[in-house]
């Protein structure tokens, strides 16, 4: 006889005298300190199954959920592409990542695995903003009360939606309580403290979504082990014209201001002079920590710092970029544009400058959902954002898309493009991708565009 | 706590020595002031603290220092917005008058375009509510001496966050300190095991009063978890309250170096946490003062001692009873959050029916099924044991105890 109880994110198997522990002996690790067997809840499923298969009897004390009556309204019909992910997800028994990009389906996708398992589900998903639109479609689509755990919520009910940082904090208390987990961008799970979200729950069936699932160093492993393998996977350009709206995209080359340039020259100098004078090695995976570091202990280096960030700043907030943003609403007065920015004090600049609304992370939820909402009505033609509109928030009435500053990250990048693609009829989306010349935003531009979505476009 | 960058250490061989600071001394003392005066002002601005600050932070050569004891305050305060003036609304009104100009914004000129959609509006800065503008609301007062102490905790905290467990050695421990230390242990749900010190290691004569304690969380044993840093982090003040100790450990630094960090209590850290042993609650005072009037033949001993099963695990009980003869029992009460413990108590009661202990459950706890079974089907809880509302009455104790008596003299 086994017996499997569910303790702060782990599991404790207790084996009766009479029985060996050999068949699942893989699974566990003996832990003196109190005298029993502990397994990562991840490998609930696992442990189960070999115990049911191998007909030997067990106590399943972990298990806190059951079959829950979870049903779809019926005016919601999925898409034949929706129908065969949701098949290869099942093929994998229920533990794989579907690979989708932005306005393919991917929630909707989830729903109907949800409506497939009938069980408890939990959805993490990486910002408020997500948590709820998550929460607010969820009710909608199974009109049963959505619990939230994330910005001050903590309600638990059958179907809950959670940050995933509120879900590191959580899950050792409720990870024993859904039968379902889906992870929403869920490239975001492989990171060291993220994944305990992940181990602590013992969810037999896990559902990963994400239109970009390349992960760095040993995060796509940590991917297929905890959540499952990639079972389902479009490209964007694949789906264009059909399921996302035809689209075009547009790099803009902007000169500098007399006095701008000559800041900027001055600033990079002294910059650059630092960072040869001294070695640091961009190269290296530590080069930006060898840079701060240099920074903080040598004479002169808070100088050097600030001359760093004020490049950055000139580069990224230039006049012109401010002009081009002007001529480009007027270009499209009558649609939907989004403006995207790489910090904070630029989205803020931007929405003085333009009297229009900016969400950051500083946006408290009411007026965030108050501007989401009057934005998709069309009371608000502009937003500006600095990342947090990056990923998953469905805006389908965008068709323009203002780059103005960003990372080198290709990831950023083809989620910002995914943020206009949600089809509509006869919408034609635009992204222009403004960048200052002779400067190192050209750099950075390139390495972003390293995608097949922006290697078709012109 | 500390960010990465403002901690300050050296590594020497190999292990971390953070740099403390002397609490007594005169120009940190005034540093600390400064900075509490500027704390202390109820309504000022973060942008304004900034300003202020900022000379402060300048007066002393080591600016990592000053920072460090501003951000221990900064952690102490609390901001928000002057509430007679509603930007939100603001925002919107702002924002209904300019969408309808930019929905027709072809062929207008920018110039004009703010012209007609600031009219109306003012020139009121429309996010004014962010937060470098918000204004302090409290402040968790306390004196220089004790943020330089804070300091000196701290150092050792931040370096903890990195930690995946953590031994101690413990001197002479006395029962009331290493109950509470275990009662932080469970408040932060970390995990013990105990050792009587290695006498062949060890031949001092006190060797049979040392504990050696290898502290991490549930999870730690599958595998390395950075998950328990926090825990182990605040539950470090509880340490430095016991009288002789030692605390070792791995930590990762820059650049994910791994050095030892150790501490003892020779460094004079000094614990932010409160000392509960000096408050008595009511019940508890009643409780005395009862049994003392009705109860001849037992009498409540002061000092409780933890009873070591032989086998890791300490009880810590709540109360001890020794009786004319001179025979002690001891009892230990479960309260409504202490579900689990009870369960291990009760296979721990079953394993050893000779120890002296008595337990007194809540009734509250009869109401998750498995541990009414769990009672139900206990034989151990039913010789030793007895349930009760909210706090034990005298006359149910005293019962267990004689039954307690009865069964060992059979």
């Amino acid at each position: 006889m086994f017996t499997i109880d569910y303790n702060y994110g782990t599991l404790l198997v207790e084996v009766a005298e009479s029985a060996s522990v050999d068949p699942i002996a893989p699974y566990l690790t003996y832990d003196e300190r109190i005298g029993r067997y502990r397994a990562g809840a991840h490998l609930y499923a696992a442990i189960v199954r070999k115990l049911h298969c191998g007909g030997l009897p067990y106590d399943d004390r972990a298990r806190a959920f059951a079959p829950s009556p979870l049903e779809l309204s019926d005016v919601m019909m999925p898409r034949p592409l929706q129908r065969q992910a949701l098949a290869a997800w099942n093929a994998a028994r229920r533990r794989g990542v579907a690979v989708l990009p932005t306005g393919a389906g991917k929630s909707f996708l989830a729903m109907m695995a949800i409506a497939d398992v009938q069980r408890p589900a939990l959805v993490v998903v990486p910002t408020l903003d997500l948590m709820q639109q998550w929460a607010t479609r969820l009710e909608e689509a199974f009109e049963v009360p959505v619990g939230m755990l994330g910005g001050g919520s903590k309600d638990v009910q059958d179907l809950t939606v959670s940050t995933y940082d509120s879900a590191v904090i959580m899950m050792e208390f409720i990870g024993n309580r859904f039968g379902l987990i889906v992870f929403d961008e869920c490239h975001h799970l492989p990171g060291r403290v993220n994944r305990t979200a992940a181990a602590m729950s013992i969810a037999p069936y896990r559902l990963g979504l994400t239109a970009t699932p390349e992960c760095n160093d040993d995060g796509d492993a940590v991917l297929e082990e905890l959540v499952g393998p990639i079972c389902f996977r479009r490209d964007i350009d694949e789906l264009e014209g059909a399921i996302l709206a035809p689209y075009e995209t547009h790099r803009i080359e902007l000169p500098l201001d007399d006095d701008e340039a000559e800041a900027y020259e001055c600033n990079r100098k002294t910059y650059i002079d630092f960072v040869r004078a001294n070695g640091v090695n961009f190269g290296n995976p530590r080069g930006w920590q060898q840079f701060t570091g240099l920074c903080a202990r040598m004479p002169g280096g808070r100088a050097v710092f600030n001359a760093y960030l004020a490049q950055k700043r000139i580069a990224a907030a230039s006049r012109g970029k401010f002009r081009m943003i002007w001529d480009l609403i007027q270009r499209h007065a009558g649609e939907r544009t989004l403006i995207f920015t790489a910090d904070n004090n630029t989205a803020y600049a931007l929405g003085r400058q333009f009297l229009v609304p900016v969400i950051t992370q500083h946006t408290k939820v009411v007026e965030r959902k108050a501007f989401l909402d009057k934005f998709r009505a069309g009371d608000y033609p502009v937003l500006v954002s600095s990342k947090v509109l990056n990923e998953g928030i469905d805006v389908p009435e965008a068709s323009v898309g203002i780059v103005v500053s960003g990372s080198g990250s290709i990831r950023e990048h083809v989620q910002r493009l995914g943020r206009i693609l949600r089809p509509m009829a006869g919408k034609q989306a635009e992204l222009y991708e403004l960048v200052s010349e002779g400067t190192s935003e050209y750099h950075i531009s390139d390495r972003r565009r390293q995608h097949r979505a922006y290697q078709r476009s012109s | 706590m500390l960010t990465k960058d403002l901690l300050r250490f050296r590594i020497v061989k190999g292990t971390v020595k953070p740099q403390f600071v002397d609490p007594g001394n005169a120009t940190l003392l005034q540093l600390a002031e400064e900075l509490l005066t500027i704390y202390r002002q109820p309504g000022v601005s973060r942008a304004e603290i900034a300003d202020v600050v900022e000379p402060a932070l300048n007066c002393i050569s080591d600016r990592k220092l000053a920072c460090g004891l501003e951000k221990l305050l900064q952690d102490r305060a609390g901001f928000g917005h002057a509430e007679d003036v509603d930007f939100a609304e603001h925002r919107g009104r702002l924002f209904a008058d300019s969408a309808n100009l930019l929905r027709r914004a072809a062929g207008m000129s920018f110039e004009a375009y703010r012209e007609q959609a600031l009219a109306d509006a003012g020139d009121l800065d429309i996010y004014q509510d962010l937060p470098e503008n918000e204004r302090l609301v409290r402040f968790r007062d306390l004196s220089p001496q004790q943020l330089l102490e804070r300091y000196n905790c701290a150092q050792v905290q931040s370096l903890l966050l990195q930690a995946q467990s953590l031994t101690l050695t413990i001197d002479e421990p006395e029962a009331a300190n290493l109950r509470r230390l275990m009662k932080y242990l469970k408040f932060f749900r970390l995990l013990a095991t105990i050792h009587r010190a290695d006498t062949k290691r060890h031949k001092k004569a006190d060797d049979e009063s040392r504990l050696r304690i290898v502290i991490d969380g549930p999870a730690s044993v599958l595998g390395n978890t950075g998950k328990y840093g926090l825990q182990l982090a605040s539950f470090f003040p509880a340490v430095c309250s016991l009288s002789k100790w030692r605390l070792e450990t791995t930590v990762s630094v820059r650049n994910g170096q791994e050095v030892r960090l150790v501490a003892d209590q020779k460094l004079g850290l000094v614990s932010a946490y409160r000392n509960f042993s000096a408050y008595v609650p009511e019940e508890i005072g009643m409780f005395h003062r009862h049994f003392r009037e009705t109860v001849g033949e037992w009498t409540i001993v002061g000092e409780t001692p933890f009873i070591d099963s032989g086998d890791q695990q300490l009880v810590f009980p709540d109360f001890s009873f020794e009786n004319s003869d001179g025979g002690r029992v001891h009892l230990e009460l479960f309260h409504r959050w202490h579900g689990t413990q009870l369960l291990q108590r009760l296979v721990f009661g079953a394993a050893n029916p000779d120890l002296p202990l008595i337990i007194g459950v809540d009734r509250s706890l009869l109401s998750k099924p498995e541990i009414d079974g769990a009672l139900e089907g206990s034989g151990w809880f039913a010789a030793n044991g007895f349930l009760f509302r909210d706090y034990p009455t005298v006359n149910k104790v005293r019962k267990c105890l004689e039954n307690r008596l009865a069964c060992a003299t059979l």
